[in-house]
């Protein structure tokens, strides 16, 4: 039994996958719940959920209004949620469901009753009694079917009714698909298409920095230092310079990347997890805007050390090698801060899908997922180059060229 | 020959950057593996984490420290045209490069033993305190354990190799700064493009990456799903080394100072 293994109620468009519904279900661990179109989720009332405290659950219909309820007793009933479902026919499927998410190593293992088969696909029977309908109901017998199964369910799942008791046993989950959950569809998310960013960050990272450290190695800062005193001035000018040119091809290359991965990746048969455009727009000039301030920052490093050996090292060794780390090496604790402290946190940008509360799955930049939320990681890199470039001003005004 | 290392060691000895790239070299390895050992956590028996590679962490740093030493050590020969002196006084262009080989191979060598000898005294001290203890199948971290002394000196060995790497590409480029990038952008880039990859291709990757070969080395558990043997791992990064030597050296011949 997993925490997110669910049973209860149901009413649904109809049992092609996809297809609107709401259900108001008791769960492995994580209480009573009311979820509806897949990313909907309400949490009940506190308090767990056994074979020995089991629970009553209603769901009404008025329209395309659906409520949920549950009640400890069959007499004193609390709204779990109410749902408007866009779209629900005026003849709707109702019925029990039973559900189990493959296992996840990281979700912590529950006490109530149902079997786990190591990673693999499990099973989660559940036993109703006392079921009711009232209002109008068309199909007067109750059939059971496996709505989505394919070729990996585990075998066992099915219905079975003994006079006002039914006991449905059912696997998979009913949930929005994640590529990282176990058992999941295996998508490709459109930054996956975008990892080549890594290589045009180390060329911008060398240009950007002897942008300013070849200055210094000709002694061409001491003309550019007496051709304009204003020696903040000098700085801010090179990184607007810097900054617009690597900005324009980091567009110029994610648009063509996103294009050309997207063509590649659908001709070989993979799915790519749909996002809205306004989503790819924000992953597209991210990608672009990392890239510039990447830049921004190389140039501060390299105005500071004045050697584009030194600079060079030490912005890949903050802005690419963590990245590396934490997908490599780092214990997962200690990844979670480094993708929150380090200015690799800005690649939080490129994140296109939402992490779901209610799937359990790696949620590990390897799969797409960062700590932070987009613009929150991208804020650190931008504090990082803030305040690199502000020391290297103060520096600069400071030293002899 | 002993003229031309002479020379080169003066050089070397001379510039204040190398003391204090050495050092780094030390505290690099050390703080990494460190932190690394600080926050590895083996609960319960069987978990996935190599003890040995756990501690060394350190290296996939200190690699970038002595790739720069390298990388400056001909880069800034060319950006000052003391290049020119060097070849004047010493014509046979080869020797110049082996010479410095020579003298940074020594250099790596010292630095990079106290490093690892560090890094694995302190993975010893700290590792048993967070769960890898005899009852969860870990025995503790010592160098009169023979994969773990492998790993140890075939650190010490993955550093002097990509030292070499990193001269040799420096000289091709005859630049510092564009040669770090070179080295770093081969050796991080690869395995961070391979993280998505197919298994099969993945495999494949980390078979002829210079860094995840290299590091195969380090491995002292689960060897057996490994994609490449350690030693064989070395010589695949020893190869990628012998290249970019054998290039950089053909490239000097043939070009102009």
């Amino acid at each position: 039994m997993q925490p997110w293994s669910k049973a209860g109620i149901i009413i649904k468009a109809s049992t092609r996958p996809g297809s609107a519904y709401a259900a108001v279900m008791v769960t492995g661990a994580r209480r009573v719940r009311m979820q509806y179109d897949y990313t909907g989720d309400i949490a009940g009332p506190p308090g767990p959920v056994s074979p020995d405290s089991p629970r009553w659950l209603r769901l009404t219909r008025s329209g395309d209004t659906v409520t949920g309820y549950e009640s400890a007793d069959g007499t004193r009933w609390h709204v779990v949620g109410t749902v408007r479902l866009a779209g629900l026919p005026a003849t709707a499927l109702a019925g029990l469901f039973a559900a189990s998410p493959a296992g996840s190593e990281s979700a912590a293992s529950s006490s109530i009753s149902g079997s786990s088969g190591g990673s693999g696909m499990n099973l989660a029977t559940a036993i109703f009694d006392h079921v009711s309908l009232s209002g109008g109901q068309p199909g007067q017998t109750w059939a059971g079917d496996d709505v989505g199964g394919n070729a990996g369910a585990p075998t066992g799942t099915g219905f079975h009714q003994a006079g006002g008791t039914f006991s449905v046993t059912g696997s998979g989950d009913i949930a929005p698909d994640v590529p990282a959950a176990p058992g999941g569809g295996g998508g490709f998310a459109i930054e996956h298409t975008l990892l080549g960013i890594f290589g045009a960050l180390v060329a911008v990272i060398v240009v950007a920095a002897m942008f300013m450290t070849a200055e210094y190695r000709r002694g061409l800062i001491k003309v550019t230092l007496a051709a304009s005193p204003r020696r903040g001035r000098v700085l801010a000018a090179k990184a607007v310079v810097v900054g617009s040119v690597s900005f324009l091809a980091g567009l110029a290359g994610s648009v063509a990347a996103l294009l050309a991965g997207e063509h590649l990746l659908r001709s070989n048969g993979n799915f790519i997890m749909p996002v809205s455009t306004l989503t790819e727009v924000r992953v597209v000039a991210g990608t672009a805007a990392l890239t510039a301030v990447t830049a921004i920052l190389a140039l501060a490093v390299g105005a500071l050390l004045r050697s584009g050996a030194a600079a060079v090292t030490l912005v890949i060794s903050v802005v690419v090698l963590p990245y590396l780390l934490e997908n490599t090496v780092l214990p997962a604790g200690a990844a979670d801060w480094v993708l929150r402290i380090t200015p690799v946190a800005g690649f939080a940008i490129q994140q296109s899908l939402p992490q779901y509360p209610q799937v359990a799955a790696s949620y590990t930049p390897a799969n797409g997922y960062f700590p932070l939320a987009p613009w929150a990681g991208f804020a650190v890199l931008c504090g990082y180059a803030a305040l690199a470039l502000a020391v290297a001003v103060i520096m600069l005004r400071r030293r002899d060229a | 020959m002993t003229d031309a290392l002479r020379a080169e060691w003066t050089k070397l000895r001379t510039v204040p950057g190398t003391v204090w790239l050495l050092l780094a070299v030390v505290a690099a390895t050390m703080a990494l593996g460190l932190g690394a050992d600080a926050a590895a956590n083996c609960p319960s028996g069987g978990c996935q984490l190599d003890p040995a590679r756990t501690s060394l962490t350190g290296i996939y740093l200190s690699q970038a420290v002595v790739a720069v030493l390298a990388a400056a050590t001909i880069g800034s020969e060319y950006s000052s045209g003391l290049m020119r002196v060097t070849l004047t006084a010493t014509p046979r262009r080869t020797t110049v490069l082996a010479a410095k080989a020579v003298i940074l191979t020594a250099l790596v060598l010292a630095a990079g033993t106290v490093a690892v000898l560090g890094s694995v005294l302190a993975g010893g001290l700290i590792l048993p305190a967070h769960g890898f203890t005899a009852a969860h199948g870990y025995l503790p971290l010592s160098l009169r354990d023979g994969p773990v002394l492998r790993a140890a000196t075939g650190s010490v060995l993955y550093l002097i190799l990509i030292t070499l790497l990193s001269l040799g590409i420096a000289t091709a480029v005859r630049d510092a700064a564009a040669g770090i990038g070179g080295v770093l952008g081969l050796l991080y880039l690869i395995p961070i493009i391979a993280g998505i990859a197919s298994p099969h291709w993945q495999r494949h990757l980390h078979q002829i990456a210079p860094m995840t070969a290299g590091l195969a080395i380090q491995a002292t558990t689960s060897l057996r799903s490994m994609p490449i043997s350690p030693w064989a791992g070395l010589g695949v990064l020893a190869a990628w080394a012998a290249a970019a030597l054998l290039a950089a050296a053909l490239l000097l011949q043939l070009r102009d100072a």
